[in-house]
């Protein structure tokens, strides 16, 4: 297939590195305070997003992985209001340790299955921590959640914190977090994984050991999103209930499915998309708000097959880069 | 001891409205491979044409009737309009279907308020049996009942009856079901349909004792999804165990171990899935 | 379809500028914002319209300006969500310049609202609020003041006035379940009463049954749970056959619903409010009245229907109230100093502050009975000029 390759490298790298900047750097410093918000809860999420990723493109559907983002806000909102401990570092790796043990747990009893069976478990498993947020009320103050937690310490540099430096913090963490999920994607785990998801039997004829892959895959994905987590929790200053609920959970599933899953930054734009739609639906029509959601979901299934950014590269490739129609997967 | 054959009744009672809420989803699961998480909507629909028709003087159990029909339609819709297309993709069922229940929740936000919505069972069962000291309401005593004659009938029909073999047979070997010149496709639509219905006679069924609120149907699928689990999806008979034992479980808890009653269901849940994966009566390893 | 999204990406990025331009020019005029967190869509959506009714009819009484400048009311749907809550509050104080916040009804929206607003120091008023929330001088006025305070009053009742010995307690496992109840409790065993059994239900609870089988026998059950559990629970117990009179021992949430849902079952249930449309006063008839012509044509909330209606009319009136003593000053502590020193007339009594933000004013028992026919409330008592809360 012979692609028309006269593009300049600057039409094909540098702009759309371009766009970013300029959507992700400079505008938000552009933007009221309430609306740079709404920014660092598109990162915020699709971080979470880019985590269930991971495991997404395995067959390993979570409707359950709320829990790992819901208990991460936990544990840092419990130790920094309760205990006093505000060093992002040391609750950033709580957290994450928080998360993994309970993903190595979750992990052994839902792989026992995958597929459709696998979601329904997951979902499950979630709702049981759900549940438990709201029996231990003595340390987690039940429906009610925790409130009134305070701006993280970075002990490299003390800052006085504000929405708008926040929100570049968020930025570079984001950054870090998907740089380093990227680099597993295309690391041979990565790509055994892949072969797992196209064909486990003959990935286990090879001898891999293709159940040890699934459970790490699992535990790395809850370990992001529980960063993920812990962003929020500094970023609204509380922790509640309903991050570990099927809500949260589904928000982040629809996210990356509508952002496209087999593209890389696909739960990205699904994030953005999600996010931007939530608040100005509400604030417009405000009662009918989830039926319009509702609405934009069946819709991009029945028309915008593989969510957004397969058609957005198509787009570009198409009008930008002037590329012959491919005839491919 | 009276007392703790009164909690097992309750436990029965419950694990009944459980089965027929969780025998359309394992059909249409073992069988067609959908998942189906509008399946707690459906549930709700059912309820809510139930209570419509109730405060409007129509007879109880005609009201059932037309519940499980108004959901079935709708099940019908959502099948043949939405879900045939999307055979094994996994992603847009997931997607689709999700996007229905939200649409489905707010619409019966706006039609019937937020308010939950309750009616009574027909005047001749509003009634408590007297057993021992206790007494155990009537309804439920039916509910029982009707619960053991469904199991029979589903039973008989995917056992005995044509249709039955044909929903069989594609369960085991669908393209060799389709390649048998069975008309796979309207059978599967009619199954799906089937399941709706008799989950919307549960809705309007279960109303009396839990009534309806536009935030049931995730409550709902994650009783259901429970329940096909643990008791192998496909399987009338394991849905039907299932059911009981995670309702006499939930009672038994509850009654006995207050503070741990929520949990009961998900310990029952968990220990089959390490044990028995494919769940109490499930034939083939759970793989979708 | 895809074209279209992409020109839908481009219209939102347009309208975000054209807000920011709409700012800038909102600077001529200088309407007085009130703005008013409620819920639209989530777990306490059936209140949400009432809620921003009640404002409406109270805005109405001041001819919609007070000194010169128009009021505006604000009204942004938090989906009782905290998140979403508190980014909604965050749009009203800083893009909409609102200059005191009504309040969400779910206390789990509306803490981090108060803090969020606690570094502005911008009022914010609302119906009841856990302990903690409450400082001296501090910018939380709650008129309900806390939870347990009406379940303590409620317990109080129940073992001076009635007289009775043991209570069988049963209740939603969720926090302001159990405020109320702990109240409860508290006055009932200081009153020298004993309480045979506290049984808590999860929140996922759909069948009463299993706690109805094992509920012990005693003088009277205190309960509480949200609407929807309230009336399954009322229900199942009465197909049980219990007869031990049933006390609800928090915040009033039985409402006209609850009467058409459960007819002569509800009969003889005892409930507390501070404020109720069905208190037999001529003021709160003629209130009541008042609704009833402005909203005729509303088919849902033709009538107030529940205590939480009128809590948000008193709200609102004292917000407007304290804007007027200031003479239209809507800054931040100028409308604090109002509020403190607030006593403002309503159809149920006169409402004030103590120092820390925590209502003062009158409280009604109410039993269900058969009046003319018609299920309703009848009152049986009223305390006059209690703080509400737990002292």
């Amino acid at each position: 297939m012979k692609v028309n390759d006269s593009n300049p490298y600057f039409l094909k790298k540098i702009a759309p590195a371009l766009i970013c900047v300029l959507l992700f750097l400079v505008l938000p410093a552009l933007l009221p305070g309430y609306l740079q918000s709404m920014f660092t809860k598109v990162l915020i999420f699709a971080l979470f997003a880019l985590s269930l990723n991971l495991i997404w493109n395995a067959h390993m559907i979570s409707l359950g992985h709320a829990a790992y983002f819901g208990l991460a806000c936990y544990v840092t909102a419990i130790l920094s209001t309760q205990h006093n401990i505000s060093n992002f570092w040391i609750l950033l790796v709580l957290s994450i340790a928080a998360a993994i043990i309970l993903a190595m747990i979750f992990g052994i009893i839902a792989l026992r299955m995958s597929g459709i069976y696998f979601l329904m478990v997951t979902l499950a498993l979630g709702q049981l921590v759900f549940f438990s947020s709201l029996a231990l009320r003595s340390i987690t103050s039940g429906m009610n959640g925790l409130f009134g937690v305070p701006w993280p310490e970075l002990s490299v540099i003390s800052i006085e914190w504000q929405k708008i430096s926040f929100y570049y913090f968020t930025l570079l963490i984001f950054i870090v977090c998907a740089y380093l999920l990227y680099r597993v994607s295309i690391s041979p785990f990565g790509y055994a994984l892949r072969g797992i998801a196209e064909d486990e039997p003959k990935m286990k004829t090879l001898g891999i050991n293709t159940w040890l892959i699934k459970y790490g895959a699992y535990i790395i994905s809850a370990a992001f999103a529980a960063v993920a987590g812990v962003l929020f929790t500094f970023f609204s200053g509380l922790a509640s209930p309903l991050q570990l609920s099927i809500e949260t959970s589904t928000l982040a599933v629809l996210m990356l499915i509508i952002g496209s899953s087999s593209v890389f930054w696909g739960p990205v734009t699904g994030a953005f998309l999600v996010i931007l739609l939530e608040y100005f639906s509400s604030v417009y029509i405000a009662e009918r708000w989830p039926m319009v959601l509702g609405i934009v979901f069946v819709c991009s299934v029945m028309f915008l097959r593989d969510g957004i950014s397969v058609h957005i590269i198509d787009l570009w490739r198409k009008w930008i880069l002037r590329e012959e129609k491919i005839a491919c997967e | 001891m009276v007392l703790f054959f009164i909690n097992i009744l309750n436990g029965i009672s419950f694990g009944m409205i459980l089965f027929l809420i969780a025998i359309g989803l394992s059909i249409t699961l073992g069988v067609m491979g959908i998942l189906n998480l509008a399946h707690g909507a459906l549930f709700m629909i059912g309820g809510f044409v139930g209570y419509t028709l109730v405060t409007h003087g129509v007879n109880f159990w005609l009201a059932v009737l037309i519940g499980g029909v108004g959901a079935g339609l709708v099940g019908l819709i959502a099948e043949r309009v939405f879900l045939s297309r999307l055979y094994k993709q996994f992603d847009n069922q997931v997607l689709l279907t999700l996007g229905l229940v939200y649409i489905i929740q707010n619409l019966s936000l706006w039609i019937y308020g937020g308010a939950a919505k309750s009616f009574s069972a027909p005047v001749y069962l509003k009634f408590a049996v007297a057993i021992g000291d206790y007494r155990f309401p009537a309804y439920r005593l039916t509910l029982i009942a009707l619960g053991a004659v469904l199991l029979v009938i589903l039973w008989l029909v995917i056992e005995r009856t044509k249709l039955g073999s044909i929903v069989r047979a594609g369960m085991d070997d669908k393209e060799m079901a389709m390649g048998l010149g069975l008309n796979y496709p309207l059978t599967c639509s009619l199954v799906f349909a089937f399941g709706a219905f008799v989950c919307g006679l549960a809705g309007v069924l279960a109303a009396p004792i839990i009534g309806v609120v536009h935030s049931m149907p995730m409550e709902i699928l994650l009783y259901a999804m429970i329940v096909v689990i643990v008791g192998g999806p496909g399987s009338v008979s394991g849905t039907f165990l299932a059911a009981l034992v995670i309702g006499i479980v939930d009672s038994i808890g509850k009654a006995y171990f207050p503070d741990f009653a929520m949990f009961t269901i998900y310990i029952v849940f968990i220990g089959v899935l390490l044990i028995k994966p494919a769940g109490l009566m499930g034939k083939k390893a759970l793989s979708g | 379809m895809t074209r279209r999204t992409k020109k839908n990406g481009i219209a939102i990025s347009i309208l975000s500028l054209f807000w920011i331009l709409l700012v800038g020019i909102s600077f001529a005029k200088d309407p007085i914002v009130i703005g008013h967190v409620t819920d639209l869509t989530g777990t306490s959506a059936m209140e949400g319209p009432y809620f921003s009714a009640a404002i409406e009819l109270a805005v109405e009484e001041y001819g919609g300006e007070i000194a010169g400048r128009e009021i505006k009311v604000i009204h942004e749907d938090g989906g009782s969500n905290p998140t979403l809550s508190v980014d909604k509050a965050r749009k009203l104080v800083e893009k909409d310049k609102a200059s005191v916040i009504i309040g969400p009804i779910n206390a789990g929206a509306a803490s981090p609202i108060s803090g969020y607003l606690k570094r502005s120091g911008v009022p914010h008023v609302v119906m009841e609020l856990p302990p903690p929330l409450f400082e001296k001088n501090g910018h939380v006025f709650a008129h309900q003041g806390t939870q347990s305070g009406s379940g303590y009053l409620m317990g109080k009742y129940v073992a001076e006035d009635l007289g009775y010995k043991t209570a069988t307690v049963i209740h939603d496992d969720v926090i302001f379940a159990e405020e109320f109840l702990n109240g409860a409790i508290k006055a009932f065993e200081e009153a020298g009463g004993k309480i045979v059994q506290r049984q808590r239900t999860p929140m996922n609870t759909m069948d009463y049954g299993p706690y109805l089988s094992g509920m012990k026998k005693a003088d009277v059950c205190l309960f509480w749970f949200v609407p929807p559990h309230s009336i399954n629970f009322i229900k199942s117990y009465k197909e049980y056959g219990f007869e031990m009179p049933l006390v609800l021992a928090g915040l009033n949430i039985i409402t006209n619903h609850f009467f058409e849902a459960l007819g002569k079952d509800t009969l003889g249930i005892t409930a507390l409010s501070y404020n109720d449309p069905s208190i037999d006063t001529p003021e709160v008839k003629a209130w009541v009245k008042k609704w009833q012509e402005k909203f005729a044509d509303k088919k849902e909330i033709s009538h107030p229907a529940m205590g939480m209606t009128c809590a948000w009319y008193v709200q609102a009136k004292l917000a407007l109230e304290a804007i007027k003593a200031t003479g239209g000053d809507t800054s931040p502590d100028a409308l604090k100093k109002a509020l403190y020193n607030m006593k403002l007339d309503t159809p149920w009594g006169p409402v004030s502050f103590k120092d820390n933000g925590i209502g003062i004013g009158n409280a009604y028992i109410l039993q269900v009975a058969e009046i003319d026919g018609k299920i309703g409330f009848k009152q049986v008592k009223k305390y006059e000029n209690i703080v509400r809360t737990v002292e």
